[in-house]
Formats: C-alpha cells, structure tokens, sequence
C-alpha cells in the first residue's frame, strides 16, 4: 500500500470519516460514559443536597459555603493536602528523576535488578501493612522493641496516633510507595534520549554532566517529566488509603487527615453526597491549577 | 540447685503418697452406690502414670477380671461434681485395667469429661482428666443436595448408644491404655464427673491385655486368602464419629476423589484439619463376603504435617488387631496418595467395623517429653523476667546464677535433654538434621551461650524467649494429627492399585472440565420467584455455607419458603440506588440500623403482631440500639461483652486472688507490675459509665452525656490505668496472655474459644471471669457491662415483608442459633464460635462450667447504650480525647470539652437533618 500523507479532517471522505468514528466509538463511549458523566455528574450534584436515598434537593451554594466558611476539618484537611502535597510532589518527584539518573548508568543487569526493586512497591499494592508492623505502638513493635533495646526510649511510642510522628512517617511511606510509577517512567525516558545529540553538543561546547541535564536531558525527556510530574502530585494530592490504614479514621487531631480522607469520611460514613461532590470539585480544580504550574515549571528547563 | 531438690523431694514424696493411697484400706459405707460431694484434686500434687507404673514395675499382671455393676439402667451424672462410687473388693493384687460402659445424655455436645478416684484419692495426675467421647451420625441417610445437584454437607445428630471403652490419657501422651495398681482387699472407684451428662452403666477392672504381635496373629488365624474383588468402603460414608464435626467434605479439583464430578459439588472425603486429636475416631461398617485375609488400603491427603507422620490407630471390631496397627503411619505429601497397610487382617464372612483413632503413635513419649521441658523453659523464663523485665539492660549484670541458684542445673538439665530429643527426633523421622532437629538444637545453643557466659545470661533473653515459643508452637503443631479420607479398599492381598486408580488422561480431562464449569456455571444463582426471599451479608462464605445449608434443611421444608443469599460488601444504600435491594440483610454492623432507620428504609419490626415473644430471647437492653423514635429496626444477631481473663496459674505464683472490684484489680495490677509482666485494658470507657450509671447520651438523645461530671470521672478513672499504672496502650492480648507476660485482661468474651482452641498449652491454667466493679452501699458490687454486636435487617421496599419476618422468626430461634453454632464450629473448629444474641443457644455452645457460670452472670448485668443519629461521631471524639490524654498528658476534662461538642453537633444536625422522617 502507498503510503499517504496526513490529511486535514476536512477534506476526509464521508466513507472515511464514518471510520473513523466506529474506531473511535468503543474508547469515547467508554471515555464519556466513566470519565465525562461522572465529572459533570459531581459538579452538577455539588449544588443538591443527596444521602443517596432520598431525591436530591437543589440548595444552590450551599455546600461550597459550608466547606469554605463551616467546616473546620476541611481547613485542616486542605492545610494537610498542601502540606504533603508539597513536601511528597518535588520531593518524590526529584527523587525518582535523580534516582533514575543514576541507575540508568549502570550496566543493563543491575539496571533491571535496581528497576525492578524500586518499582515493587508500587507494584504489590498493600505492601505498606509493613510498616504497620513495623511501627507498631505494641512494645514488641519492631522498631520499638529495637528503640528501647538501645535504651533510647523506655515506653512504646504511639507511632501512628501522636500526631508528632504521624504526619512524617505517612509522608515518607507514601514517598516509598509512591516512586515507583515516575521512576520507571524516568528511567524509560532517558533511555529514550536521542545519544547522538551529546556528542554534537560536546562539539558545540558542553563541558560537563551538569550542562548535559540541564540543556540536553531534561528538555529532551520534557514530555515524560511532565508525566511523571503529574503522577505525582496526583499521587499527593489523593493519598487518603495509607493514612486512613495506618492511623485510622479520624487520625488523632486529624493530624493525617486529607482532603480524600474527608471525601470518603462525609460520602461513606454521613452519606452526604452533595457535600462530598463539592469537595471533589474543589480538589479537581486544585489538581488542576497545580498541572498548569508545572507545565509552566518543566517549559523552563534548558533556558 | 534448690529447684532440683525441691522437684526431687516432691517426686518422692509423691511416689510415698501412691504407694500410700493404693495401699490404704477404705471403711465400708452402708449404701452400694452413694453421691458423694468430693473436690476434685488438682493435678499439681499428684505423680504422673510413668511415676505411679515405676513405682509397681515389679507388679504383675492381673489374672483375673473384677466386674462392678451398678444398679438398674445405671446411674446419671448431671452436672459437674455429681459422682458415683462403686465398691468391690480384691482377691488377686495386681494391674488391672478399668473399662467404663456408659450412655452419653444430651447435652451440649462436647466430650464427658470425668476424674477416677481410687478409694476416694487421686492415683496419678492422669485420671484427673479423662474423656468419653459421644457418638455421632450423619442425621440423613442420602446427602441431600439443591436443585443443581450440589450436595450439602449433612448436619449432625447425636446417637445414644451404650459403649465399652478403656481409658486413655487425654493429652494422648500415652498411648497404651491406662491402668491400676490394685491391692487385696476392699476398695471403692469413684467416677467424678467434670463436664457434661452421662450415664454409667458399669465397670469393668479386666486383665490388662498384651497386644500380640503380627507374627503371632498370623500363627493365630491360620486361613484362606481373599481372592473376590475389592471392596471400597467410601471415607463420607461412615457411620460413626466420635465428634460432630467430622463431617462429610467435598474436594472439587480432584478427579480422583470418589465420588468426583466437575460440575457439581459432592460430598467425597471425609476427615479435614479437625479430625487431628482428642482421640477422635471414626467409624465404618463395612461386609466381608468370606472369610479369609485381606488387604487393606486407603486413599488419603495428609498435607497437614510435613517431615512427619499422621497416626492412626486402627480397630476392627473395636479391637486392636495387633500391636504393629497401634499407630499406622500416614505419610505427607502434596496431594492425594493410595498407600497399603504392610501387614494384612483376617476378616470372618459378614458385618464388622473398622474404626481409625487419632493417636500420636511414636511421637507420644516424645510429645510428652518435650512438654516437659517447654514448661520448665516458661518457669524460667517467668523467673527471669521478674528480676530483669521484659527487656533487660545489657549493660548491667543482674547476677541472675545467683539470684536463682537453680538456674544452672535446670538450665544443664535442659540442655543435655534438648540434646536426647533431637537425637530421638532425627530417629523417628529417620532423617539426619530435619528441621525439628534443628529447632532443638537452636534452643540447645541459646541455653549453651547462657551457661557459658554467666554474667551475660541476660542479653540471650529475647533468643531464649524466641526459642521457648517456637519450641511451645511447634509441640503444638507436632500434635495435629489431621488426615482427610477419601475411601478404604479391602482387597485382595497381591492387588495393587491399578484398578481403581485414575489415569493421567481423565485427570486432565477432568481439570479442563473444572475450568469450564468456573466460567459458565454460576455457582449459589437460584431463579427468582415471588417466594423467595433475597438476602444480603457481608459475613464469610463459611458462615453463608453453613446457613444455606440450615435453610435447606429445615427452613425452606417447613415454611415453604426459599432464600437466596448473596455476598456482598455492599449495604441497602447500595441495594436501594441500583434499585435491585435485598428483603433482609443480616449482620450488619451496631449502628446501621439507626441509621438506615432515619433515613426511612427500614421496616419498623415492633409492628408484627409477634414480635413480643422473639424479643425473649435476648438480652434485657439487646433491642435498645436497635430503636429510634417509637420503632425498633433490627433483631440482634451477635452480641459479645468483654470479660476479665486471668492466668490462674500465675495468680498463683504470686498469691494473689483475681480481683473483684476496681481497687482490688488495681492492686493486682501493681503487684503484676512489679513483677515485670501488665495488664490488659481495652477501651471501654463506655462500661465504665454504666458501672457508675453515668448515661452515653442524654436523656432525649439529642447530645452526649460526655461533659457531665460524672462523664469525667469515668474517663478519668479509665484513662488513668494508661497514664497512673502505666498499661500499655497497644498490645496483642491473646499472645501475651498465652504466654504469661499479661497474667490478667479485659478482652472480648470470644477470646474464650479463640485461646481454648488455639493455646492448649495452657489449659487448667486460666480462667475467664465477671468484671470487677464498683461497690456499692449496700454491699453490692456494681459491675454492668456494655457491649457489641450485629443485628438483622428488613427493608421497607420489600414485598415479602411478611416472609422475611418469618425469616428472622426462625432465624433468631434458640434450636436454629444452636445448630448454626454447633455447624459452624464443624466446619471452623472450636475458634469459630459464633457468639449469638440468642442466649439459651449462646449458654449450650460448650463452655467449661465455672467459665459458663462467669458468662451468664456477666450476661445479665449487660446494658446495651442506644444509638442515635450522627453517633457514629461518638466514638471518634472519644478516641481523640484518649490519645490526647494518654500521649500528650492533656487533662480529661479540658479535652472532652474541646472534642465532644463536635460528636454533639453532627449528632443535633443529623437529627435536624432526619426530624421530618
């Protein structure tokens, strides 16, 4: 078959249009049914107030109201989203780059044996119960025992109800959990970078590894920077199940309590669905605005 | 040193005190037979049944027998402490061997547990806890299966048949039957009874009996071979059990498990991981169409214990055959395996039976020894940490040789034995350095290290606890004899196999079916019609499978009414938004149906006409967190309350009595403190309310009662146990209870059948008591309870309203609860209690009677707090307030102010929000 060029939508055939549809046709039907319904669903059921048994009933702005000027946990839940936000997204996120970096200068073998290590987490799902067990409060707690077998403490530490330890070791599970998916995707991209352009820039005058990130790598890999970005500050902004598995619902001064947590708190246990509509919106909005930034971010590199 | 001495001076003493009891002669009373109130002595001061036969070794068998007959049918024991004493006299001194006819009367279905006494006295520790087992029977015929064809597993009905048994250790530590020194002269035998109801036909004193040995019974029966074709005689089928939970299995991924069909479940084995001790036996009747001599096979699954063997012992007729089948080894492997008995029976033409015991074979005195020594290990290890605590500092030399001069000695002792059984391990299973072997020698190590550098003994503490737990785990595994049957073949001798075994290729055939049939056969789908009721549960499929079958058999009979189950996480909110709702829901957690109540889809159950006569069977306050406004939405299901659970043994030790009030327990606490072990207090803050009739919500329910003084006060006298008497706030409580380091705890009654049945090592060494209390004025100790539990469900959409109440009718009836509980235990072992609201089933599910006693009493001082709207807010708060107290030191008062108004506020908006429903 000749190969043909691209041609613009317009000037497709009837024929050829109607293909494209019906190829199109499973994934929007798909798309629009579970990604395009759901979203306008919640926004529009933001504005009702609904316990799911009974018929909704319109109550304007109410519940944006409510959450912004009543509802003290959600200030301290969005104060704690943020907080994590900004600590696990950068964090995590130059971690699993510089992490990638390194590894991927090692031989093909101990690149898969490293790859493969730093990507199980993400992989087994739960395997954070570890860490359960691990800091146990009981005083045969793992890291307990061994804190008071060195004489550092001498009573078992509460480690995931004193809201002084909580907060930290959510944090650092979560960036353990969490830098699986970027740092693959990391390491998939600086594979990807075309070699040949170092050489030419060591012509043109590159004199170390630090120009080469900087100029070459990063704005090379922009696209897969930005995916990884994404994952995580989706990952940050949404953690809730290991905070709510490791120190409960509510935690202790709701010291781990994020905007999820608070979501799933007033939609599973009050039934409040409207409430818990509008709380989604917000946090979609502030996904958002937080991809826009980053876009602005990663469009600096290499100038 | 003066361990040792002590032990040895208390051996002879015992030794003198046998020789002295079995020589005493007893006064004749006027009466044959008379009840006479007798103590049961404990085992502690008695010698054990190797002492007591060490001390007539040169005694001589008995030549003739002695039989004790009573009068009439025999005589009935009820309850616990009802005895019965025969008297009979002597002319040959000698061994003998005491058998017992008795009747089982009904009764909650456990094992007769009984003591022998011997002229009023206790000859060895033995006799203190013997077992007659009760006879049971699949109560069908036929396996009575659904409308597809599966089979459901038949329930169990008790038979009432008279039985001859010798007597055997319990612990199945000695494998012979147990036996009497008996003098000449005039002795009386009495028969204690420790739990449940018998009667007692008789006694025999018969001669001891030797077992011959294969060659000799070969010499005996001098016969013809057995040429016809082989019987099978199906595992399922049997027709005695000795417990009602061997029952009827189904094995579905085996083509080779008669009989087997891909498509729908038939019961095909028998046996499973209950059938693994208390000398449970089942038994067949099998036909033998000719005399002569027979070979035996089985076709069974031992995939339970690896690197040893499953025994059993093997009857015909009741008998032992011949000592070789004493203990008839069943080796592990994955999977299941035809094996053949190396000996052969001979079988005169017509009915017999054959029975298979659980026993511990070789691994009997092994067992026995090994126990010994775990023991001894866990009094030293106690020793040690009352003077080093629980983590010693490695720092510090706590002269620990000196502190306890017996340490040494006891600890050499050990280590030489620890030695001679590993030796003993690698003969039984014949292979040099198994992994049993090596635990022994671990431990050896540990204890090796502690001899050597005595003044660091210390810091081996955690390898030495370490090493004491696996060895007291694994003495526990080694005794799990389980075994699954599949059928018994008498064949000819010569046969093998080949006949009856199933070739590669059906076997595939077989597996490729099974794949299939997962894909388009829909397994629990039954057709919906206007007469059958929809069920939903979270609960586990177990439970649903024991509860399908009860509807099958019994509810689906007798109403006419069918039921489908389905399990699912999700609730009636789910059920009412897809618009495909259940009738009922069971089990549903404490506060759902207040909270289905408000939001208006519950069915109001107090409005069917006999509602009053269903809500006698629980608890007084039961229904209580089940009503909002004037209705009431649910019928409890489950109902637990926590009790006071105590070491004895170590109460013991440290002579204290277990408490029975705050201060005394308080007390305790300290002096268990003192000795490096604590307490065990979960949080219920809420008893503690009650206790001092401080109220969980006021008395409209409109807000918590939680800013009350008297609110404060109990928390404050809760909270102190974590902040004055340092209890920890997170423990495991059934490990450390099992192991001593937490003597005594308040824990959920369900704990009861968990350590029954899981920690067995410490049976006779605790006990599960009423709650300490408040006194009060008059005397009296206030010591209320509050509780948990799950409720049923009906919802209002439903158009079988009517039926689903006839559900719950039934569902909630005590005979109905009790076979559930007794079903579900069959098929999850005694940790599987179901811990019914129904009390009268509750009360029959087998509890030892002075435990029974502590339960129902604690039973009746239960009250139940209410639910109400948003309460779900109630416990939030209160775990904030807690933590705050007991980490960050807060004041109780100053935080149930800072945290309770929010409970208080989602409670009023919630009202608010549902006052017009």
């Amino acid at each position: 078959m000749k190969r043909e060029k691209k041609k613009s939508l317009s000037s497709w055939s009837r024929m050829d249009k109607f293909t494209l549809g019906a190829m199109l046709a499973p994934f929007l039907t798909a798309f629009v049914v579970f990604m395009v319904v759901p979203v306008v669903a919640s926004i529009v059921l933001s504005f009702f107030r609904f316990d799911m048994l009974n018929t909704p009933e319109f109550i304007g702005l109410d519940n944006y109201f409510r959450m912004i000027m009543e509802d003290k946990v959600f200030g301290i839940s969005l104060a704690n989203t943020l907080y994590f936000a900004v600590i696990t997204g950068p964090v995590g996120f130059m971690l699993s780059f510089i992490l990638a970096w390194f590894i991927n200068e090692l031989g093909p073998k101990a690149r898969s044996v490293l790859s493969f290590l730093f990507y199980s987490p993400a992989l087994m799902g739960n395997v954070y119960f570890i860490w359960q067990v691990m800091f146990s409060g009981d005083s045969y707690g793992y890291v307990n025992s061994l804190l008071i077998s060195l004489n550092v403490i001498s009573e078992p530490i509460q480690w995931f109800s004193n809201p002084n330890y909580s907060m930290t070791l959510v944090i650092l599970i979560q960036l353990w959990m969490s830098m699986g998916v970027s740092f693959l995707a990391n390491i998939s991209g600086l594979q990807n970078v075309d070699t040949t352009i170092y050489e030419a820039a060591a012509i043109d005058g590159v004199k170390n590894r630090w120009q080469e990130l900087w100029y070459l790598t990063l704005p090379s890999m922009k696209n897969i920077l930005l995916f990884s970005a994404v994952m995580q500050i989706q990952a940050s902004f949404s953690v809730s199940g290991i905070a709510t598995t490791l120190t409960g619902n509510p935690s202790v001064n709701y010291s781990t309590h994020t905007i999820v947590t608070h979501l799933t708190d007033v939609s599973g246990a009050r039934y409040e669905m409207g409430y818990a509509a509008a709380i989604s919106v917000f946090l979609f909005l502030m996904m958002a605005l937080a991809r826009i930034g980053i876009g602005k971010l990663l469009d600096s590199t290499g100038k | 040193m003066f361990r040792k001495l002590i032990a040895g001076s208390l051996a002879v003493l015992m030794l003198l005190s046998c020789g002295a009891t079995a020589f005493a002669t007893t006064t004749a009373s006027d009466e044959h037979m008379a009840d006479v109130a007798l103590d049961n002595p404990t085992k502690a001061d008695v010698c054990s049944y190797r002492e007591y036969q060490s001390a007539y070794a040169d005694v001589s068998h008995a030549e003739t027998s002695i039989e004790i007959t009573g009068e009439g049918n025999g005589a009935d024991l009820y309850l616990p402490g009802d005895s019965l004493t025969l008297e009979f006299t002597v002319d040959e001194a000698g061994w003998y061997e005491p058998h017992i006819t008795y009747r089982a009367l009904a009764g909650t279905g456990g094992d007769i547990l009984f003591s022998l006494l011997l002229d009023g006295e206790l000859p060895y520790a033995q006799l203190s806890n013997l077992r007659l087992n009760r006879l049971w029977k699949n109560s069908t015929e036929e396996f009575q299966s659904d409308e597809d064809g599966n089979q459901f597993s038949p329930e169990q009905e008790e038979v009432f048949d008279w039985q001859t048994v010798k007597l055997y250790d319990s612990e199945g530590f000695i494998i012979e039957p147990l036996r009497l020194y008996l003098s000449e002269g005039a002795h009386t035998l009495t028969i204690l009874l420790n739990s449940e109801c018998v009667t007692i036909g008789s006694v025999t004193l018969a001669q001891p009996e030797v077992l011959l040995t294969y060659e000799e019974y070969a010499q005996q029966h001098q016969g013809t071979v057995y040429q016809g074709e082989t019987l099978v005689y199906e595992g399922e089928r049997a027709d005695l059990k000795s417990q009602k939970m061997y029952i009827p299995m189904s094995a579905r991924n085996d083509a080779d498990v008669r009989p087997a069909d891909p498509f729908k479940k038939l019961n095909n084995y028998i046996g499973g991981s209950n059938w693994n001790g208390d000398g449970g036996a089942i038994t067949w009747n099998i036909h033998v169409p000719a005399d002569g001599w027979y070979q035996l096979g089985f076709h069974f699954r031992q995939t339970y214990l690896q690197e040893s063997n499953s025994y059993r012992t093997l009857l015909i007729d009741g008998e032992i055959p011949f000592a070789e089948v004493q203990g008839v080894p069943f080796p592990y492997k994955s999977g299941w395996q035809y094996m053949h008995l190396d000996q052969h029976v001979y079988l005169t033409e017509g009915n017999h039976t054959l029975t298979l015991r659980v026993t511990l074979g070789p691994l009997a005195d092994f067992a026995a020894q090994l126990q010994s020594i775990t023991g001894r290990l866990g009094v030293i290890y106690r020793q040690i940490v009352k003077i080093t605590g629980e983590t010693p500092d490695a720092n510090r030399d706590y002269a620990l040789f000196t502190a306890l001069p017996d340490l040494k000695e006891e600890l050499t002792d050990i280590s030489t034995k620890l030695e001679t059984l590993a030796l003993l391990s690698e003969q039984i299973s014949g292979a040099q350095g198994g992994t049993n072997a090596a635990t022994l020698r671990k431990a050896k190590v540990i204890i090796d290290q502690m001899l050597g550098k005595t003044y660091e003994a210390h810091t081996k503490l955690k390898s030495f606890y370490d090493n004491y737990s696996s060895l007291s785990s694994w003495l526990y595994e080694m005794q799990n004899m389980a075994l699954d049957i599949d059928s018994i073949f008498l064949m000819a001798p010569e046969k093998d196999f080949s006949e009856v075994e199933i070739g590669l290729w059906q076997k595939t055939v077989f597996t490729f079916q099974r794949l299939w049939a997962s894909f388009f056969i829909d397994e629990g789908m039954e057709v919906e019609d206007e007469n059958t009721i929809v069920i939903w549960s979270n609960w586990g499929r177990d439970q649903l499978t024991v509860l399908e079958n009860l509807i099958a058999n019994d509810f689906t009979p007798k109403t006419g009414i069918k039921v489908e189950i389905k399990i699912t996480a999700a609730g009636a909110v789910q059920g009412k938004l897809s618009g495909n709702g259940p009738d009922l829901e069971i089990n549903v957690g404490r506060n759902s149906p207040v909270n289905y109540a408000m939001r208006g889809i519950l069915v109001d159950l107090s409005q069917f006409e006999d509602f009053e006569e269903v809500t006698g069977r629980f608890s007084k306050t039961a229904l209580v967190p089940y009503q909002y406004g004037d209705g009431v939405y649910g019928l409890p299901n489950t109902e637990t309350y926590p009790m006071l659970f105590v070491r004895t043994d170590i109460f013991e030790e440290l002579g204290i009595q277990p408490p029975k009030t705050w201060d005394e327990f308080i007390d305790c606490a300290k002096i268990i403190n003192l000795n490096n072990m604590n307490c065990g207090m979960p949080q219920i803050y809420s008893t503690f309310m009650a206790q001092m009739d401080v109220p969980l919500y006021k008395e409209d329910l409109s807000a918590t009662n939680l800013m009350s003084g008297g609110a404060v006060n109990a928390f404050t006298y809760w909270t102190d146990f974590y902040t004055k008497y340092g209890f920890p706030k997170t423990y495991d409580f059934f490990n450390r209870f099992r192991t001593g380091l937490m003597p005594m705890g308040i824990a959920d009654f369900s704990v009861y059948a968990t350590i029954r049945a899981a920690a067995p090592e410490i049976n006779g060494k605790w006990m599960m008591y009423e709650l300490p209390g408040f006194p009060q004025e008059d005397g009296s100790i206030n010591n209320a309870v509050t509780g948990n539990g799950t409720a049923c469900v009906i919802l209002n959409w439903s158009k079988k309203q009517d039926q689903a109440w006839e559900f719950l009718k039934w569902w909630t009836s005590d005979d109905i609860q009790y076979r559930f509980g007794v079903n579900l235990e069959s098929v999850l072992g005694m940790s599987g209690r179901y811990e019914t609201a129904n009390l009268n089933a509750l009360y029959r599910l087998g509890w030892e009677a002075e435990n029974l006693a502590a339960l129902k009493s604690q039973g009746q001082k239960l009250v139940q707090m209410p639910e109400v709207p948003g309460g779900y807010y109630v416990g939030r708060s209160v775990q904030q307030v807690y933590w705050n107290v007991v980490n960050n030191g807060e004041k109780v008062e100053d935080m149930l102010k800072k945290w309770v108004p929010e409970a208080d506020d989602e409670i009023r908006r919630k009202t608010e929000e549902y006052a017009q429903n």
